[in-house]
């Protein structure tokens, strides 16, 4: 059965997109298919990191959510060169202030966004779909939690992070939401990661998936392109496909 | 089309009771674990049939259909068939909150209703009351609703187009009227909870709002202080021909349905002075005046009659088409264009109804009741307006003799204290000269400070004993009820708890009218449907904006409450002893003066009879009151026919 796997961060920065992007590849390069839905409909920003430009850009989510077309008329295949027997699509939110403004006074129907990634699993016969949220708790966040059967809240060594996701933790708990993990991101190179592994493993009691290093190339690329994509040996990617290697293993 | 109100109960159809909007993502935080568990698991499993969810939870099937059902009927849950023939559940997610109504869509809901409800409504109350719009989408062919069906919903057409369908005793279809973008329909079951008269189909693939009944009820009963006087000036206004207060709104063309729409032509054209064309369906001929065109047009297609009708309005004559009461293209063709549609015949056809813009039931055909529905699509409405008073409102005879004797027409009053009961006794067809000897009569039974209550009083809302002067209305009145009257009547009234106003105009007389001579503090209260009712002098002793209200186009008001100028030059000052009753009256004679102001405005020509110089409980100078009442009438009679003649 497919999985459904939300990414979600209490604060913003916390490099939520970029770690979705990333490992949506690591786990198409294991030859799954994928398929991200941006649900950050205030403030979108993953299509960015797949090159995927207005131009190419059609129907969005936000068009869905109107019901002017079907999710899959929404869905855009941006599976790179290098994966050959995997798929990687993307339903990206508008990048037009019009329609952002417009869904954020109107509101929608949540229904329709369950009944969407519903429809995505079946006709696009995913593996893995993965919702990357908006920060924060709203309604949107809290029904993704809700039919996710993994949630990744990813936090970076930072206080109010720490405090964020200890609040975001309940709510998934009380969502009884399978498979949890922690992913912890900008890590500063002078401390050694397992101390943090095993810190916010007794704090939290909740497993982390992976510790992430705060690199300099990754800051240059500035969300440009997918980075295990360039540099697949770099701490940062294996990382990564240690993490898609968890997802894969979750019953 | 079936009678048995129960056979939902003989479908196949899950009864899903009273609907919810489903579950709020964030009510799940709240929700006992158990139930949140086991929403959860649906939403993760969807489509899930029972058996899944009892294995997967590990719960006591029993229990667990019996949550299921539950959920069901709270409407937190959809069922539905699989392939296998088993019943599977998906939750139903509330919409986002936050939802906001197109502006527009106030905007129709108040044309619709030509009663500004919304605005009763406080902003929060509005702004809730968006959420509980749901915007729908149908296919094309979908059919909304049966004839026959109770209604449950009304329907806000936003985009597409849906046809409103009747089918005749041989099952002929006719199309009622279609509604585009804009359009209403499915209302008055909403409000009245009636069956649909039609049926509605999805012509074109239509999104609309809707509103459920539910939803609406419970607002409103949320809101008692909107929802009670809203829901009964709706009541009112949809089944009563009551007009809003457009000023000066004429009809043309009208549809006269029935017998009578030839006399209705002649009033019309007397009324107005103009040419009036009477343009004929039914086939009976009438003789031709100087004003008064015939037009056969019983042989007409409808396409050629609405061009016909078309053409005689915009040569500026009055159209009444008059037409039985028979389901055809034509009719409802017709109806549609009309600015109004009369039932003559009293009976009230729903389908009609539903075609028309507008429609009014006439049951009544005498020449009076005629020539005020011409004044009425004239925009002559005439409205008399008598003040509130005591003995001082005895002049307001004076006033209504001499208009009675000119011939001057009322249509409407509308009265606060004694003057209602002048006002009452005159729509039921009394004559001024039979009041004012009423009044000479019985004047002992109508003083109200005769009889005090003793010490008794003091634990009681009066103090004086109000029996004598009920048991005078009742038997003067003898159990009859405002729909007896020949006129209809206004009575404005205050709610004593609340210092609200109240305007009655339907029901038993008896109560209305002792409200209205209750003077508050003084006399004992009316109890009207749990409230108190006092006379309304101190809160709206010049009720014009009832006069409004009840849609007169002229309005005539007759004051008799003294200005405080006036009393200060009375000669009788010196002689008033200053009791308790006389301190009252003079404090709430100048209260009374203020409150006249309010509504000046919306009057035409105010007759103001001089009554200063007499104290207000001078039943004993009847004579000379109603004498005042005539010269000031008198006075102001040409101003009144100039401003007839000017509306011709």
């Amino acid at each position: 059965m497919a999985k459904v796997i939300s990414l979600h961060s209490f604060r913003g920065g916390t490099g939520k997109s970029n770690i979705t992007a990333n490992l949506s590849i690591v786990l198409a390069l294991a030859g799954h298919r994928v398929c991200i839905v941006d649900t950050d409909i205030q403030s979108p920003g993953i299509h960015v990191i797949f090159g995927l430009g207005e131009d190419r850009v059609g129907h969005t989510l936000n068009d869905y959510l109107w019901e002017r077309c079907r999710i899959t008329e929404s869905a855009y295949d941006v599976t790179p060169p290098q994966v050959t027997e995997g798929k990687v699509f993307l339903v990206p939110s508008s990048i037009k202030i019009n329609e952002i403004s417009r869904v954020i006074h109107e509101g929608y129907d949540a229904r329709l966004l369950k009944d969407g990634f519903k429809e995505l699993i079946q006709e696009l016969s995913l593996d893995y779909l993965l919702i990357d949220t908006h920060p924060g708790l709203n309604e949107e966040t809290l029904l993704s939690i809700a039919i996710s059967h993994a949630l990744i809240i990813i936090l970076r060594p930072d206080q109010q992070d720490f405090q964020g996701t200890s609040v975001t933790l309940e709510v998934a708990k009380k969502l009884g939401v399978p498979n949890i993990s922690l992913v912890l991101n900008k890590v500063l190179p002078e401390v050694e990661p397992d101390v943090y592994r095993s810190q916010l493993q007794e704090t939290y009691e909740t497993p982390v998936g992976a510790i992430l290093p705060l690199a300099t190339e990754i800051v240059r690329l500035a969300s440009a392109d997918v980075f295990c994509l360039l540099e697949p040996q770099h701490a940062f990617s294996q990382e990564i496909k240690a993490l898609g290697q968890t997802i894969t293993a979750m019953e | 089309m079936s009678d048995d109100s129960f056979s939902w109960l003989q479908s196949d159809q899950i009864y899903v009771g009273r609907r919810r909007r489903g579950v709020n993502v964030t009510e799940l935080l709240d929700m006992p674990e158990a139930q949140r568990e086991l929403v959860v698991e649906i939403t993760r499993r969807e489509p899930v049939g029972l058996r899944e969810l009892t294995e997967a939870l590990d719960r006591d099937p029993v229990e667990l259909e019996v949550q299921v059902s539950q959920m069901v009927a709270q409407g937190w849950l959809d069922v539905e068939e699989d392939e296998a023939g088993e019943w599977v559940y998906r939750v139903r997610i509330a919409r986002r909150s936050k939802r906001v109504l197109p502006p527009g869509v106030w905007q129709v809901l108040d044309n619709q209703w030509q009663v500004p409800i919304f605005r009763l409504f406080p902003e929060a109350i509005r702004e809730q009351f968006s959420d509980t719009f749901e915007l729908q989408r149908h296919k094309t062919g979908t059919i909304l609703f049966q004839a026959g069906d109770w209604g449950e919903r009304m329907y806000i057409v936003e985009q597409g187009q849906v046809e409103l369908i009747v089918h005749n005793e041989k099952n002929e279809p006719f199309v009622v009227r279609e509604v585009g973008a804009g359009g209403v329909f499915g209302e008055m079951a909403v409000l009245l909870g009636e069956r649909r008269p039609y049926a509605a189909h999805v012509l074109q693939e239509a999104q609309a709002w809707v509103l459920d009944k539910n939803d609406l009820d419970a607002l409103l009963a949320r809101y008692p202080t909107v929802g009670l006087p809203v829901r009964q000036q709706l009541a009112r206004h949809l089944k009563a021909p009551s007009k809003a207060a457009e000023a000066k709104i004429q009809y043309n063309p009208v549809i006269a349905v029935g017998d009578g729409g030839s006399d209705l032509a002649q009033h019309l054209a007397e009324q107005t002075g103009t040419r009036v064309v009477l343009i004929d369906l039914i086939g009976r001929k009438i003789d031709e005046t100087p004003l008064l065109d015939y037009v056969d047009a019983s042989n007409l297609r409808s396409k050629a009659l609405a061009q016909a009708i078309q053409d005689q309005v915009e040569a500026g004559a009055w159209v009444i088409v008059s037409a039985m009461p028979k389901m055809s293209d034509q009719l409802m063709r017709v109806a549609n264009v009309a600015e109004v549609v009369i039932d003559l015949t009293g009976s009230g056809a729903p389908w009609l109804r539903a075609a028309a813009r507008r429609y009014w039931v006439k049951p009544s055909s005498t020449p009076l009741q005629m020539a005020r529905l011409a004044r009425r699509l004239c925009g002559q409405v005439m409205g008399l307006v008598l003040s509130g008073g005591i003995a001082h409102a005895i002049a307001h005879l004076g006033v209504l003799d001499v208009l009675h004797d000119q011939g001057i027409p009322i249509d409407l009053f509308a009265s606060c204290g004694y003057g209602a009961l002048w006002s009452v006794l005159y729509a039921a067809q009394w004559s001024p000269t039979q009041i004012i000897d009423w009044v000479t009569r019985e004047a002992s039974r109508l003083r109200p400070f005769g009889n005090r209550l003793g010490l008794r009083a003091a634990a009681r809302p009066g103090l004086f004993d109000a029996r004598p002067m009920r048991s005078l209305i009742q038997s003067t009145l003898s159990g009859m009820r405002f729909a007896d009257l020949e006129t209809p009547c206004y009575l404005a009234l205050s709610d004593l708890d609340t210092g609200e106003v109240v305007c009655l105009d339907e029901g038993p007389l008896f109560n209305a009218l002792s409200a209205c001579v209750a003077t508050p503090g003084l006399v004992t209260p009316v109890d009207h449907q749990g409230r108190l009712l006092v006379d309304a002098i101190l809160t709206n002793p010049l009720p014009a904006d009832a006069a409004v209200a009840g849609g007169a186009d002229i309005i005539v008001a007759s004051s008799v409450i003294p200005s405080p100028n006036a009393r200060q030059e009375s000669t009788a000052r010196s002689e008033r002893t200053h009791d308790l009753v006389n301190s009252w009256l003079s404090i709430s004679d100048a209260i009374a003066h203020e409150r006249s102001l309010q509504h000046l405005n919306a009057i035409d020509i105010l007759i103001a009879p001089d009554v200063s110089e007499f104290s207000g409980q001078a039943f004993d100078q009847a004579e000379r009151l109603v004498e005042c009442g005539r010269q000031a009438a008198q006075e102001a009679l040409p101003r009144i026919r100039s401003l007839l003649q000017q509306e011709e």
